[in-house]
């Protein structure tokens, strides 16, 4: 779906870029669920939450939300941050909070579907 | 002296340039302050926070790049009929930018004959000619007056 990519650290591609672009949408999703955020907090969060693995490219998450809030998933608001700054803080929307539960059913299924075939409890 | 200021404005510029929103260099501005505010605070120096900030957000022509990628087929045209018009009034246009502007030109007039051919209202009509005939005379006259 997205062009988001790690970019700081090539040395560190615990996620593929494949990978990175598929859960930037449910991650934005979940990391708003618990409130209204912006571009750089996002970031940091998905950062953190990653323990550094997972970098995603600065520059190109604001396309995506812009994208997100498109698609009537999130909406955005301009407020003051740090410093006086103008800021613009997203939240989830209705849309958004469904499509987050759907893709965590998603990913929780293929999640389940790994661990079995781990565990050789299916056919190859 | 670095003046960071200075330099942030000359980014900004280049982005505004190359994107046209005032709302997204806003917020990407704000992004990177707020980067070189964090920076700062660890120790690094000004001028090398800054560079930091602006290779961590990604080049101006990369970030135009994911957007374009949220614009229509419409907007995608103008937009790059717009940079094509600007490389014109630099005096850089390079030979496959004319082909390219041309074929736009042409496939705006072909779009305007389609209408025109359905069309019996007087809206769509007027629209139609101002297509065909404004577009090609403004590039052309912009062209013109750049080569003088």
């Amino acid at each position: 779906m997205l062009g988001i990519a790690e970019a700081e650290s090539p040395s560190a591609p615990t996620f593929s870029k494949e990978f990175v672009a598929a859960s930037a949408a449910p991650l934005i999703f979940a990391i708003l669920s618990h409130g209204e955020s912006y571009g750089y907090e996002i970031i940091r969060q998905v950062r953190e939450l990653s323990d550094g693995e997972m970098r995603w490219a600065d520059g190109m998450l604001y396309p995506i939300l812009h994208r997100l809030e498109k698609r009537g998933h999130i909406e955005s608001t301009w407020g003051t941050g740090d410093g006086g700054r103008k800021r613009r803080y997203y939240r989830l929307r209705q849309s958004g909070l469904e499509e987050l539960q759907s893709q965590r059913r998603s990913w929780q299924r293929m999640n389940a579907m790994l661990e079995r075939l781990e565990g050789g409890r299916a056919h190859v | 002296m670095f003046d960071l200021d200075r330099e942030i404005a000359a980014w900004s510029s280049s982005l505004a340039h190359r994107c046209g929103r005032a709302d997204v260099v806003a917020e990407l501005e704000d992004h990177l302050r707020t980067d070189i505010d964090h920076l700062v605070a660890e120790g690094v120096p000004l001028d090398r926070a800054f560079e930091l900030a602006v290779t961590r957000l990604g080049s101006t022509a990369n970030l135009d790049a994911e957007y374009e990628k949220n614009r229509s087929v419409v907007q995608r045209l103008l937009s790059r009929l717009a940079r094509w018009d600007a490389m014109v009034m630099k005096g850089g246009v390079a030979g496959h930018s004319v082909i390219f502007a041309s074929v736009i030109v042409a496939i705006a007039i072909i779009l305007a004959a389609i209408i025109l051919a359905d069309s019996d209202t007087v809206i769509t009509d007027v629209a139609s000619y101002l297509i065909i005939v404004a577009a090609p005379l403004w590039l052309l006259t912009r062209r013109v007056f750049s080569r003088r």
